[in-house]
């Protein structure tokens, strides 16, 4: 009887010490990032954060927008033998081969911000780029006057599906207003190209009634645009052009509270980050996360309140 | 008894110089500006970065260079030919995008080779031509034919990356001798076009032809017909590194070549091969391209961010450029 209650408190005492090591594990997550620029280092921030509070290891890299470097980084993870794998894509079609090679070392994959259309990827955490579109073309709808006007629609990069929903949803807002005529501008992202477009526009269009940012990087080069033309003008002020813009970054919250800008949408990138890492952390323990596509929208605030909203605005902070 | 230092015994005519393998390996040190840097970086990775020796780690370093190293081989010869070719990297964006997207609607991975290589081969007889025949500078004449290969490379695809039908894909992920396919395919190429360049008559005329175009006028090299040789020959070479990058990375990315030109040049002169012509190897090339790719795997491995490991990279290119120079 004594051999046996003994037997069983030693058999209780080794399966808790595996539980306990178990539990105690510290795992080592790969991140790997398209390009560093502030908005991503904001997502990062709520990925750090939530990785410290949870003990878990980071092993970072940037691909600087260069794909094969992207999957040798992601390679490399793989060769680390890490638990799982988060990325950002440079290119949402590239990076599968990346995912097939994760797949194949049973390692598992989680995505932010930028989708990737593959079903090994456990789980995705993007923004709502589609309702963050539409905040702005409401916005514009808003000050629709019945009257024949242009707008200046910049793009994004089109192989980006967040460039894709940013551009579906704002258009959306405003169809059916036949009035309106929309030019699009694609910039792949890049603030030159944006500066490039609107100076056309302006010389093309004297009369430009509003211009829609793909994201608020663009900002300082628009404002130059329109300062050479003579029409920067405050939101309340004749001879404004409507301007909004999406992200929140630091240009897009100085220009809204300047009132030059008439909004701005603010993603919610810390919680973006922070939505990942949690999801990888309970992929990495074997879990499965109940919504695999989780969306984050952001909030549209404009040159009234901008300002006194300025801790929900990550770029008014965050640097 | 004198002691024969390793230079009086490469110079004399002594044959009783023992060609042991100490001293074989000797020889090769003092030949090669790139092995006393790559060879310590090896094993100062290997002592930090557990991960970096092992086998799978070594299959992730050749794979990510194959594509490199082939279209390396074509600037190599061009530069020892004495001129300079600055399309090579967006021709092989150019021939991966028009291949992939051929094979988007057709689907023959055979076909798409052959569309690789003509793509390849049509730029390689116009930079050739060009230079051969109508006497245009190769720095401005192929950054042109850079530029137009871009544009088509991005027009083509409209800046979207194309999928690789799936019996390529697949094809991209085998192994042959425990080594990638597309690692199998550059080695290949290493070989075959070091064996044209030491043992053929072509070869020789190359590097005649770098080290002294006017001499080799008045021995009856045909210059011309060499010199444009080279380049459709490098175009060659580029439509084959556009298909295997298309096999590698399983799409076709119009931007590839935005970020290898500097890798492959970079590649090319740190393994020894002259700016100014006659001087240089493919094997040495190799090394030059392999000490690269060490590197940034090698700082991955250890956790460098990606701007750090720029610095690194330019530091060992100056480095090892200016052991080139004393070498020679």
């Amino acid at each position: 009887m004594k051999s046996k209650f003994f037997l069983i408190l030693v058999t209780l005492l080794i399966v808790a010490t595996f539980v306990l090591t178990a539990s105690a594990k510290e795992f080592v997550f790969g991140v790997s990032l398209d390009k560093l620029y502030l908005g991503r280092q904001a997502e990062m921030k709520g990925v750090k954060d939530a990785a410290k509070e949870q003990g878990v290891k980071l092993l970072e890299s940037v691909a600087d927008n260069d794909v094969q470097l992207q999957n040798a980084q992601i390679d490399s993870f793989i060769t680390q033998g890490v638990d799982v794998i988060m990325i950002v894509a440079v290119d949402s079609v590239a990076i599968l081969s990346a995912i097939d090679a994760a797949e194949a070392a049973g390692i598992p994959v989680v995505t932010f911000d930028r989708k990737v259309d593959s079903d090994y990827v456990s789980y995705h955490s993007g923004l709502d780029s589609l309702a963050d579109g539409k905040a702005c073309g409401e916005y514009v709808k808003s000050k629709y006057d019945g009257k024949p006007h242009v707008i200046l629609h910049l793009l994004g990069a089109l192989n980006d599906d967040n460039a894709i929903q940013r551009r579906d949803g704002f258009e959306s807002a405003l169809k059916g207003l036949d009035k309106l005529e929309i030019i699009q501008a694609p910039t792949d992202w890049k603030a030159e190209k944006g500066l490039a477009a609107v100076e056309n526009a302006l010389v093309s269009h004297p009369d430009l009634w509003a211009i829609q940012l793909p994201h608020d990087g663009m900002q300082d080069s628009i404002k130059t645009a329109l300062e050479g033309a003579g029409k920067l003008f405050h939101a309340e002020k004749e001879g404004h052009i409507i301007v909004c813009t999406i992200d929140g970054a630091e240009p897009g919250y100085r220009a809204t509270v300047e009132g030059w800008t008439d909004g701005v949408v603010a993603l919610p990138l810390f919680a973006l980050g922070r939505g990942a890492l949690e999801a990888a952390l309970l992929v990495a323990k074997g879990g499965t996360p109940e919504i695999k596509d989780q969306r984050f929208p952001g909030t549209f605030f404009t040159y009234k309140n901008a300002k006194e909203n300025a801790d929900k605005i990550w770029g008014a902070t965050f640097k | 008894m004198k002691q024969t230092t390793l230079k009086e015994a490469e110079t004399s005519k002594d044959i009783s110089y023992p060609k042991t393998v100490p001293n074989r390996l000797m020889e090769l040190l003092s030949k090669s500006s790139v092995l006393p840097i790559l060879i310590p970086l090896w094993i100062l990775f290997a002592f930090l970065a557990p991960s970096f020796a092992t086998l799978r780690n070594a299959r992730t370093m050749l794979a990510a260079t194959a594509v490199v190293a082939v279209a390396a081989i074509g600037e190599t010869l061009v530069l020892i030919n004495g001129g300079i070719d600055l399309s090579v990297a967006t021709v092989v964006a150019c021939s991966a995008v028009l291949a992939a997207k051929f094979m988007e609607t057709e689907g023959s991975p055979f076909i798409g080779l052959l569309i690789a290589l003509g793509i390849g081969l049509v730029f390689g007889i116009i930079n050739g031509f060009s230079v051969a025949k109508l006497g245009l500078t190769p720095f401005v004449l192929t950054l042109g034919t850079n530029l137009i290969a871009r544009g088509i490379a991005f027009s083509v695809s409209k800046g979207y990356a194309i999928r690789a039908p799936l019996a390529l894909r697949q094809f991209g992920r085998m192994n042959w001798l425990g080594l990638p396919v597309i690692v199998v395919i550059a080695l290949v190429m290493l070989v075959i076009f070091g064996l044209l360049l030491s043992k053929t008559t072509w070869g020789r005329y190359i590097y005649f032809l770098g080290a002294n175009k006017e001499a080799a006028r008045y021995v009856g090299i045909n210059c011309g017909l060499i010199g444009a040789s080279v380049y459709v020959i490098t175009g060659l070479l580029c439509g084959l590194a556009g298909y295997l990058s298309v096999t590698n990375l399983g799409a076709a990315i119009p931007g590839v070549g935005d970020t290898i030109l500097l890798i492959i040049i970079g590649g090319v002169i740190l393994g020894g091969t002259s700016l100014f012509g006659g001087v240089g190897s493919v094997w040495r090339t190799a090394l030059g391209v392999l000490l690269l790719a060490t590197l940034t795997n090698g700082l991955n491995l250890l956790g460098f961010g990606f701007y750090d490991q720029l610095i690194a990279q330019g530091i060992v290119i100056i480095i090892g450029t200016g052991l080139t120079i004393r070498l020679r």
